[in-house]
């Protein structure tokens, strides 16, 4: 993996933005400036080494700029065995893409991203409860900053009161190994101005996000059934009326009535039929 | 089971009904909607895509166990649902067909409005019903566009 924080770089402008942060080296003297920001790969013969560095008790690298916290993250994770607990934050993320390709709205300015790689102990079948843990790890973290009447929205937010105003987005990455989750990229973005932190609430809020990890990686060596269960009861959309577009085609309707653990929808009809939505499945959700 | 609103309800009535209950996967009150040559005509139809013969006659009957009738309706509704696809389910409008038709059957043409630039309507179904003791039951759901 390459990160190069030369200066110069069409998104590092003057030599002082592309200074390196806190803990975070910038190229070695000698290094030539770079035509790409920092934290995008390039050919090989091009990098310099990644530097880790320790917060909160636990490894983690800060890239000024990347193409997502996700990207550095699943890099770290594949490549370099990056170990649990891991966290990768990025200041400004190019392609802060979410579920299915959701660009995050907020500007980078006004925005937590970070990744965090887990790896739990969970089987293949079960794999897509991880989306529920990293909803979890959000939902714990934004609520450590403050009451904000939060709750989750399957699969990938934490919303706000009944406007649902999405607080934070989440996704999961799952690398599946022989019959076992190998390992997670849990990627979290808050909007740090709805959660009324301001700015210079990035580091306290990503410290929230450490805990909360903790908290939930605790959970997640229950089981599977354990994290669906305790990510129920903070889902706003339970025993709400939907309608469900399915991929690759299709639709289906029905009263939420639990997420199982797997992490599907299962929505009941008012004569008892069971469907289970899965997360892939899901194209588009209208409570009607 | 049938309740006392389906016997006062008109042939597009009931296709209205059978369609609603087909999309909120109500599958109970879909078989209750099908009329006898219906359920005959599912029932072969499963038959032929490999269901058990004495699954069969005991769905026929009324006789099968909770779990396997849940899973044909679960599959019927399903199979109906594949049909009406591609159609705004929550725009269709429902019109009896006004050919001369034989005693004790009506027509009820199901139709999706198009583009509001185009304006108009699209024909996406037609339900064949019968009478039966008076009230109408859905024989055959015909799928006009599906995608």
């Amino acid at each position: 993996m390459s990160d190069l924080q030369g200066p110069g770089g069409p998104l590092g402008g003057e030599p002082d933005s592309a200074r390196p942060l806190s803990g975070v080296p910038g190229p070695p003297p000698s290094a030539p400036a770079s035509a790409f920001p920092a934290g995008v790969p390039t050919q090989a013969g091009g990098s310099t080494a990644t530097e880790t560095i320790e917060r909160f008790g636990r490894p983690m690298r800060h890239f000024p700029v990347a193409v997502s916290c996700e990207a550095m993250a699943l890099a770290w994770a594949n490549q370099e065995d990056g170990p649990a607990g891991a966290i990768v934050m990025v200041d400004h993320e190019i392609g802060p893409r979410g579920y299915h390709g959701a660009i995050w709205p907020t500007p980078p300015a006004d925005s937590l991203a970070c990744s965090v790689i887990l790896r739990p102990a969970l089987a293949v079948e079960e794999a897509d409860a991880s989306w529920l843990a990293v909803g979890l790890i959000a939902l714990r973290a934004s609520e450590a900053s403050g009451d904000h009447g939060l709750s989750l929205w399957w699969p990938a937010d934490v919303v706000e009161g009944p406007e649902r105003d999405v607080i934070s987005s989440v996704k999961a990455e799952i690398q599946l190994g022989p019959g076992k989750v190998k390992s997670v990229v849990a990627t979290m973005r808050f909007d740090l101005i709805k959660l009324g932190l301001g700015r210079d609430g990035r580091d306290n809020l990503l410290e929230q996000v450490v805990g909360a990890v903790d908290q939930v990686s605790e959970l997640l060596s229950e089981g599977a059934a354990a994290v669906a269960a305790a990510y129920e009861t903070r889902c706003s959309i339970v025993g709400q009326r939907l309608k469900v577009k399915l991929r690759p085609k299709g639709e289906t309707r029905g009263t939420v009535r639990s997420i199982d653990r797997s992490a599907r929808l299962e929505l009941a009809s008012p004569t008892g039929m069971v469907e289970r939505v899965g997360i892939d499945q899901m194209m588009q959700l209208t409570v009607v | 089971m049938s309740t006392d609103a389906d016997s006062a309800m008109a042939p597009d009535q009931t296709a209205r009904a059978f369609v609603d209950a087909v999309v909120w996967g109500e599958h109970n009150r879909v078989w209750e909607l099908l009329g006898l040559e219906g359920r005959t005509t599912v029932l072969k139809v499963a038959a032929s895509r490999g269901m058990d013969e004495v699954l069969v006659a005991r769905l026929r009957d009324g006789t099968a166990s909770g779990p396997e009738r849940e899973e044909f309706l679960t599959d019927l509704v399903n199979g109906l649902r594949a049909d009406l696809a591609g159609n705004d389910l929550d725009a269709l409008e429902y019109e009896i067909d006004t050919a001369p038709a034989e005693p004790g059957r009506s027509r009820v043409v199901i139709q999706a409005p198009l583009n509001p630039i185009l304006g108009g309507f699209l024909p996406a179904a037609s339900v064949e019903l019968s009478n039966d003791a008076g009230q109408w039951k859905v024989e055959r759901l015909v799928p006009l566009t599906s995608g």
